[in-house]
């Protein structure tokens, strides 16, 4: 390029000559593949209108009865705990709370290095939880009430002391990454 | 001329009833400009493609609407052109600024070796040069230098006013000037 040259010479010189680059490989089978997509779901919208209200009113049916069934179950089992013992059920709102707490501050903190560590926790997390579901009903079910208050109450601490270990761990982490400046993944 | 016209207006009523066979023949007719045209925008090859099959799904979807004001070609380019500066402004918010561009700045470099030999290595050479600038440089000129806009069109397009598009194509020449005079001085 000389200093007298214009860019619009250049460009008028060049003119036709830049389409230079070709799609990627294979880009007309997804094309086509995609036009096909594209019209089938147009046949399909034209050619049956009954049998979808009808799929549309099914599901709402359904929504419905399951909803129904669930509401109804739910405040079941927590009703009749806190009938058992007004003191568990009071308990259990507390410390169900503050693992809530700390399950948000934890995925804050969540990193690429972290978060194996937390995805494994927050599976441990819902296994206890399942675990003390468990427990309600076997309270309800009318087994050793004494014995699985105290389960349930030691199945809230372990929730907590796993979280709290967990943020130790993640801070260890984190030092680590700043003393080292090197790439650490558990 | 008149005879593909005619062609192309046989082809288009096909396309309208739906035809399969017409649509892949009007994209494999225009599929190679139009890419082209939404890679000097959107710099990704994949994104491109994207853009590139949207719009012309898009196209056979609004056909109807084309009353043949201007020739298929420029009425399927603006919408290309629509769709590659609407994902543009997307980037641009995004703020995205991939590795791999970096690294590639600096290959270029090393590879703008071609000298000012044949038509198609020196319009590739202004390609990967217009790729260094700003990239609302690199837009501007692409509209107006190689797509062919004035400068009302493009204001409208990438939603500028008149003035603002008048500077930022005067700058973005200047731009380019310098870099394209830079890199010949290196090679030499």
């Amino acid at each position: 390029m000389k200093h007298n040259d214009s860019i619009e010479d250049l460009f008028g010189k060049l003119q036709g000559s830049f389409d230079v680059a070709s799609p990627p490989g294979g880009h007309r089978e997804r094309f086509l593949n995609r036009l096909e997509h594209s019209g089938s779901r147009n046949d399909s919208a034209g050619s049956s209108p009954w049998w979808r209200h009808l799929s549309i009113a099914a599901s709402i049916a359904l929504l419905l009865a399951a909803s129904v069934f669930l509401f109804r179950s739910e405040p079941n089992l927590q009703d009749q705990v806190a009938n058992i013992s007004p003191e568990v059920s009071e308990t259990s709102m507390y410390f169900a709370g503050l693992v809530s707490r700390q399950v948000q501050v934890l995925k804050e903190m969540s990193s690429p290095e972290t978060q194996p560590l937390i995805e494994d926790t927050l599976l441990q997390l819902e296994k206890l939880e399942s675990d003390y579901v468990g427990m309600e009903q076997d309270l309800v079910a009318g087994g050793n009430s004494k014995m699985i208050l105290n389960a349930m109450i030691q199945n809230f601490q372990t929730r907590i002391d796993l979280l709290q270990e967990v943020m130790k761990r993640i801070e260890e982490v984190k030092q680590f990454k700043n003393e080292t400046h090197e790439t650490n993944v558990i | 001329m008149s005879r593909h016209y005619e062609n192309t207006e046989v082809l288009l009523q096909a396309c309208l009833k739906n035809d399969r066979r017409a649509q892949l023949e009007v994209y494999d007719r225009y599929y190679h400009a139009m890419y082209n045209t939404a890679l000097r925008i959107v710099k990704d090859p994949a994104t491109a493609e994207d853009i590139l099959q949207d719009s012309f799904l898009n196209a056979f979807t609004k056909l109807e609407t084309f009353k043949g004001e201007v020739t298929f070609g420029a009425w399927l380019k603006r919408i290309v052109i629509n769709n590659s500066i609407y994902q543009y402004r997307k980037q641009q918010k995004m703020q995205e600024v991939p590795l791999e561009s970096v690294l590639y700045k600096v290959e270029d470099n090393n590879g703008a070796e071609v000298g000012q030999g044949s038509t198609e290595r020196m319009a590739q050479k202004v390609l990967e040069t217009m790729k260094q600038l700003k990239d609302s440089y690199r837009v501007s000129l692409t509209l107006h230098f190689i797509e062919g806009y004035d400068y009302e069109e493009i204001s409208e397009i990438m939603d500028i006013s008149y003035g603002n598009c008048r500077t930022l194509i005067s700058r973005a020449k200047k731009s380019l000037k310098k870099k394209l005079m830079t890199s010949d001085h290196e090679t030499q």
